[in-house]
């Protein structure tokens, strides 16, 4: 039977299972049902698998040949309240899967099922990455530390993009997502009487200052044609109009496609926040926090991706 | 000795009983029930003419021996919402209130002025009008017992603050500008949010605050001549809740100050115009409110004179000091508009006897030699006032 087919038969497999785990949501790092429900199906197969971590599932597909590829599908879902009346709508107060990693669990465990029953002609072994808490950018992190990436040669990723018009698919070599920092900043400086100005050192002028000069780093410091993002999306400071607090504290993000840029973005920043507030005779603590780095698809595996969705699209 | 002296030091005792009893039973601005309901007992006691005005106020008059002219006496009478922690007698017995700033002083020296001026009325002609002004602190006092008539048919208006940042036997009652105005404006920054990776579709309302803090900065250091103290401060920038989401509003509230009333009316329009220009540069949209809390308090030339002849007389030529003018603010600066006015500075510090902590401190105390000072000024002004 040709592949194409094969995977055809597990249309009503994929959208079932689909569907359970939508009305069965659970929180990153707390997917244990899931966990069971993706071992109970795995146990159906065939198909051997590991823990790895607490609610992480590692299958493994033997096939005839030296090279391994991993397939990943992350299980978590979002403390999101559902608002569609669908049938299938969760079942769980307050947490929905609002982001589709419902769909990749029930792809990848469709796509287990088709590639079990040809393992034979496989050329390699599928290692199958069912991974928890993706949304909180700790889920990929963990797996690897535990070695997950032991003797894999290549793995392929996807996510379910409601951008993207049903029946196309975006595969293409280079930068595809950013790398997200999260920022913390805290300007401390000294209170006193909004009277007497002298007596104190401003945090919200230096926070304002800091704001303003900042700008300068991506418009003035870095490519024009690499992109990057600077957001500050919380300040706070102060209680009452007539009194100068003493601390301004600030938080943010910024991404951008190039770890190169992604070092020296973060090194500006901080020195801007200690110079701006050592200038007004104050202090910064700077805290950034790396969260994913960029996902830069290689060019021969974004090849192949392309190759074997033109093969099998119907 | 002056006869206002000699009967001031005869009543130290009452004085400081009194202020201590004021001092045990705090309460808030708008709220001085049982102080004001005090303050009638003890007038009355004095057989002095006397009324409740605006709910907590209290106006009395004592006439002298024929037709003259009136001057008018001011005391306030409020706590603050301050936790005392000091360890006295008379310590606060209110929970979470605290005559923090010497209002009680103000209150025990004026009861103590009337009792002086009622023993020796046939000494002048005229009258004295005795205010005892509610919600100084919220600069909501003065103004209500305008509005209930604490004006009429008054020539001078006299007020004192004991003051904790002038030796105790010192006293500034200097003409010219004395305090500060006090304005609070508020602003309401209106951008559009939106994802914090894609700026580009909304408008940063953080970007936008803090280039109207920055733009603001420019205010005092080039709009105002430098002649003329000012300050304009923001006291809180808030705005954003998540890290990774573009604010779509940002909440600003600050103060202005100055000591000249051209100057003060100026505050208004400028930052109007800066905050709204500046929004309009971002494609950001401004709400702007702007509240006068207090005018600047500016000593008449000739009350000033008064005041420092007074405090010769009763505490002799090296009592009468120099006081830096402060940006603090006072109501009392409601009753100058249209009256010949003065308002002293009375010296409270003595670190031998009182540990010095500022004005709104939990452990704010005074030496209470001020009061003493306090209730002879307030009589020997009045007389000296009318007998010009």
């Amino acid at each position: 039977m040709k592949y194409k087919d094969l995977l055809e038969k597990q249309y009503d497999y994929i959208l079932n299972l689909r569907r359970e785990f939508h009305m069965y949501p659970e929180l990153s790092f707390k997917e244990y049902n899931t966990s069971k429900r993706i071992k109970e199906e795995l146990e159906k197969i065939g198909i051997e698998y590991i823990n790895l971590t607490e609610t992480s599932v590692v299958g493994f597909i033997k096939g005839k040949g030296e090279k391994t590829v991993a397939l990943r599908a992350d299980m978590d879902a979002l403390s999101i309240k559902e608002e569609t009346n669908v049938k299938y709508k969760s079942k769980v107060e307050n947490v929905m899967h609002a982001c589709g990693h419902d769909g990749h669990i029930a792809m990848l465990l469709g796509a287990s099922k088709a590639l079990y029953e040809i393992k034979d002609q496989l050329n390699g072994n599928v290692k199958l990455i069912f991974q928890p808490a993706e949304e909180l950018v700790k889920g990929a992190k963990k797996l690897i530390e535990k070695n997950v990436l032991e003797a894999v040669d290549g793995i392929l990723g996807i996510h379910l993009w409601n951008d993207i018009p049903s029946g196309k698919i975006n595969i293409e070599k280079g930068a595809r997502m950013a790398s997200g920092d999260y920022v913390k900043i805290d300007f401390l400086a000294k209170g006193g009487h909004g009277s007497m100005p002298h007596q104190t050192i401003d945090p919200i002028v230096i926070a304002s200052s800091f704001i303003m000069n900042s700008q300068a780093i991506l418009s003035r410091e870095k490519d024009p044609l690499d992109p990057a993002v600077f957001t500050i999306g919380k300040l706070t400071s102060g209680t009452r109009f007539n009194v100068i607090s003493d601390s301004a504290h600030l938080e943010g993000t910024f991404r951008c496609f190039n770890e190169d840029t992604r070092k020296r973005i973060s090194k500006a920043i901080t020195k801007y926040a200690k110079e701006i507030a050592e200038s007004f005779k104050a202090k910064a603590n700077v805290n950034i926090y790396k969260g994913t780095p960029a996902t830069i698809n290689d060019e021969k595996c974004s090849l192949i991706a392309r190759e074997s969705a033109k093969k099998n699209c119907w | 000795m002056t006869k206002v002296k000699e009967l001031a030091n005869k009543y130290k005792d009452y004085t400081i009983a009194l202020r201590r009893d004021f001092h045990m039973y705090p309460e808030a601005s708008m709220k001085e029930y049982k102080t004001s309901g005090k303050i009638l007992k003890e007038l009355n006691k004095m057989n002095i003419e006397c009324e409740k005005v605006a709910d907590t106020g209290v106006i009395a008059t004592i006439k002298g021996k024929g037709d003259g002219k009136t001057i008018a006496l001011r005391a306030d009478i409020d706590a603050l919402e301050v936790k005392e922690e000091n360890n006295v007698s008379y310590k606060s017995r209110n929970e979470g209130l605290m005559h923090a700033c010497g209002h009680d002083g103000h209150t025990a020296s004026l009861l103590t002025a009337a009792k002086i001026l009622n023993d020796i009325k046939d000494e002048f002609s005229g009258s004295v009008k005795l205010i005892f002004q509610p919600g100084e602190e919220v600069a909501l006092g003065a103004k209500k017992m305008i509005t209930n008539g604490a004006l009429e048919d008054v020539d001078g208006i006299f007020g004192i603050h004991i003051w904790n940042d002038l030796e105790a036997g010192k006293v500034s009652v200097e003409k010219g500008p004395r305090m500060a105005s006090a304005g609070k404006f508020s602003i309401n920054v209106e951008g559009k949010g939106g994802h914090g990776s894609m700026p580009h579709q909304g408008v940063d309302a953080v970007l936008v605050g803090s280039a109207i803090v920055m733009n603001l900065q420019s205010v005092v250091s080039r709009e105002i001549s430098p002649l003329d103290p000012s300050v304009l401060s923001v006291g809180i920038f808030n705005s954003g809740s998540r890290f990774n989401v573009m604010a779509g509003s940002a909440y600003l509230e600050g103060t202005t100050r100055c000591f000249n009333m051209e100057v003060n009316d100026r505050f208004e329009d400028i930052i109007k115009r800066i905050v709204n220009k500046t929004c309009e540069t971002y494609k950001a949209k401004a709400k702007v409110k702007y509240e006068q809390l207090v005018i600047p308090t500016i000593n008449d030339d000739f009350m000033s004179e008064i005041g420092e002849n007074a405090v010769k007389k009763l505490k002799g030529l090296d009592a009468v000091s120099t006081y830096e003018k402060t940006t603090g603010g006072e109501d009392f600066s409601f009753y100058t508009v249209n009256t010949p006015s003065a308002f002293a500075f009375v010296g409270s510090k003595n670190e031998k006897k009182v540990d010095y902590y500022p004005h709104h401190h939990s452990k704010f105390d005074i030496d209470e030699e001020a009061l003493l000072i306090s209730s002879g000024l307030y009589a020997q002004f009045a007389i000296d006032f009318l007998n010009k």
